[in-house]
């Protein structure tokens, strides 16, 4: 009975999902360029060859900096900007529900739009940031277009973008705290500071651990801000390995390559996942 | 002015400066489409505000076009996965299935990274005649939707108590009927909002888009990157396109908002 209510979802799932995850699979044991013509079965053989290739170490570091880097900025400004709206709402201040919903704006945003806002932001001569700091007599970095800025600046555009989720959930996470624990701290003498570091934040870190998975997730997966602004460069400064995958399978053309490519970042999402997984349920233990 | 007075004054100064902030890039970007061609992304000069890049998009066939398939594509997906997932909630919640592992399925689909999937999308769709074809585009969302939308229905039928609806199998009701006339109205408002969601996501989505359509199925993300020429993006058109195409999730968003506070506990003050 149950079977039918389900069934046509899961045979979707199965079309569409289940099917195509498969055959990518197959395609990445397989050489094969979609412009030469060329297929040939290889096993593992293009695996073999990202792991040999000298670029893969930097391509590695540049997408952990990149990821690692954007999700703990946007985790601490999250909480902060958390619990500054949690105080505005607490005290009843008039401007506060507005400014909550006007503060989850950016995520209405697509992503690739939010990139052609930044690559004009931060292009040299004409951007604004240039611009507005010309005006005010400091010196103009390169921003995209310097090596050793460069992935900086897309964590700048990162941060901008993302910190307003993180924003989100740990401010629906702090406003279902249980309000009688806090009362509590504070009758036997607790300080603000205190409260929130001892009492608020280990009973917000569920909430915190899921945000973060939903972010490190996302930010593994994330090509906009590449594919628009820097396509990897200069150099290979910005080659994430996301974008390696796309450029492999969809400017290269070669799709055995692209696909295994793409499937070694779904085995890093992966990784990301269950080690953050493992802290969640760590820290359900310890609080029982 | 006493101290509490000065220290709520500070703390609303400080929340409306984040908002700002946040809500910076859109709107200069906006501002900026008002300006002349050579002069959009710098600072702004009010005195040459004029509407020039609008009346530009808005004289091209193809933008029109592409704001239709993205519509078009985005509400195939998001009509199809409502319908899927609401019989599939059901039977997930009415039957004792286990929610737990459920959301780990769900976790583990969202972890799948898209350029893992739309390499075999392409080829399939090449295979089966349907590249650059709404329904193909359409399908592809699915991979996204349906799993969210399975997730976040279920969640709201879990808390619908069972004795409403044994009074209608009482009565002879079938499940199936239970199920789309009884359980279904009941979590409407989050059905729906669960559906603007959707709609959203796939209204923003840029990767499927680009390599499954190409020309007369194109929607408006990948078409902005035909406004990339060699010398430079056309900075004004991107933008005055932006402006509008941003307008229907807003809208959206601003009709749904009070259903969506209710759906997901956003007003909760405690």
């Amino acid at each position: 009975m149950a079977l039918s209510f389900v069934a046509p979802a899961m045979a979707t799932l199965v079309a569409i999902f289940i099917y195509p995850l498969c055959y990518s699979f197959w395609i990445s044991l397989q050489r094969w360029s979609l412009i030469s013509g060329v297929r040939r079965w290889t096993a593992f053989g293009n695996y073999v060859a990202i792991f040999n290739d000298p670029t893969l170490p930097k391509t590695l570091r540049v997408t952990l900096t990149y990821s690692l880097l954007s999700v703990a900025l946007e985790l601490g400004l999250g909480l902060l900007l958390a619990f500054l709206v949690r105080a505005g709402i607490r005290r009843r201040l008039p401007a506060f529900p507005a400014i909550r919903v006007l503060l989850m704006t950016p995520l209405l945003v697509a992503p690739l739009l939010w990139a052609f806002y930044f690559r004009s932001f931060y292009s040299p001569q004409f951007g604004l940031f240039n611009e507005a700091l010309a005006a005010l007599g400091l010196p103009r970095p390169l921003w995209v277009n310097d090596p050793h800025l460069a992935l900086y600046s897309l964590v700048i555009a990162d941060v901008w973008q993302w910190t307003p989720f993180m924003f989100s959930i740990l401010l629906s996470g702090l406003l279902s705290l249980p309000g009688d624990v806090v009362e509590a701290a504070r009758v036997d003498g607790a300080s603000d500071l205190q409260i929130i570091r001892l009492v608020e934040l280990p009973m917000l870190k569920p909430v915190l651990l899921v945000a973060l998975i939903m972010r490190l997730i996302d930010s593994l997966r994330y090509l906009d801000l590449v594919l628009v602004i820097t396509q990897g460069g200069p150099g290979n400064s910005t080659e994430i390995l996301n974008f390696l995958a796309y450029r492999t399978s969809f400017q290269q053309f070669e799709v055995g390559r692209g696909a295994a490519v793409a499937f070694v970042v779904f085995a890093l999402v992966m990784i990301a996942a269950v080690v953050m997984l493992r802290l969640m349920w760590k820290s359900a233990h310890v609080r029982r | 002015m006493s101290a509490a007075r000065s220290h709520k004054m500070l703390l609303t100064a400080a929340g409306l400066l984040a908002a700002a902030f946040f809500l910076f890039p859109p709107v200069w970007a906006t501002i900026s489409s008002l300006m002349p061609a050579d002069r959009v992304g710098g600072l702004a000069d009010f005195s040459l505000a004029s509407l020039d890049n609008y009346r530009e998009v808005f004289a091209q066939h193809q933008f029109w076009l592409s704001l239709r398939n993205s519509a078009l594509a985005s509400i195939g997906a998001t009509v199809a996965s409502t319908l899927l997932a609401i019989p599939a909630a059901y039977g997930l919640t009415r039957f004792r299935i286990n929610l737990r592992a459920v959301a780990l399925a769900i976790l583990g689909v969202r972890m799948v990274p898209g350029i893992v999937l739309v390499l075999p999308f392409y080829l399939m769709f090449r295979q089966l005649n349907m590249l650059d074809t709404i329904p193909a585009l359409s399908l592809t969302y699915l991979t996204f939707t349906l799993p969210f939308s399975i997730w976040m229905i279920a969640s709201f039928f879990e808390g619908i108590p069972y004795d409403i609806e044994e009074a209608a199998q009482l009565d002879g009701a079938s499940r199936w009927r239970v199920c789309w006339f009884i359980v279904t109205p009941i979590a409407g408002p989050a059905i729906l909002s669960t559906t603007v969601l959707n709609f959203i996501f796939c209204w923003n989505d840029f990767l499927f888009a680009l390599i499954v359509t190409s020309q007369k199925s194109l929607t408006f993300l990948p078409l902005l990157l035909r406004y990339v020429l060699p010398q430079g993006p056309l900075y004004g058109q991107i933008f005055a396109g932006a402006t509008i195409f941003i307008l229907p999730p807003l809208v959206a968003l601003i009709v749904i908002r009070k259903r969506l506070s209710e759906a997901f506990g956003l007003d909760t003050v405690k």
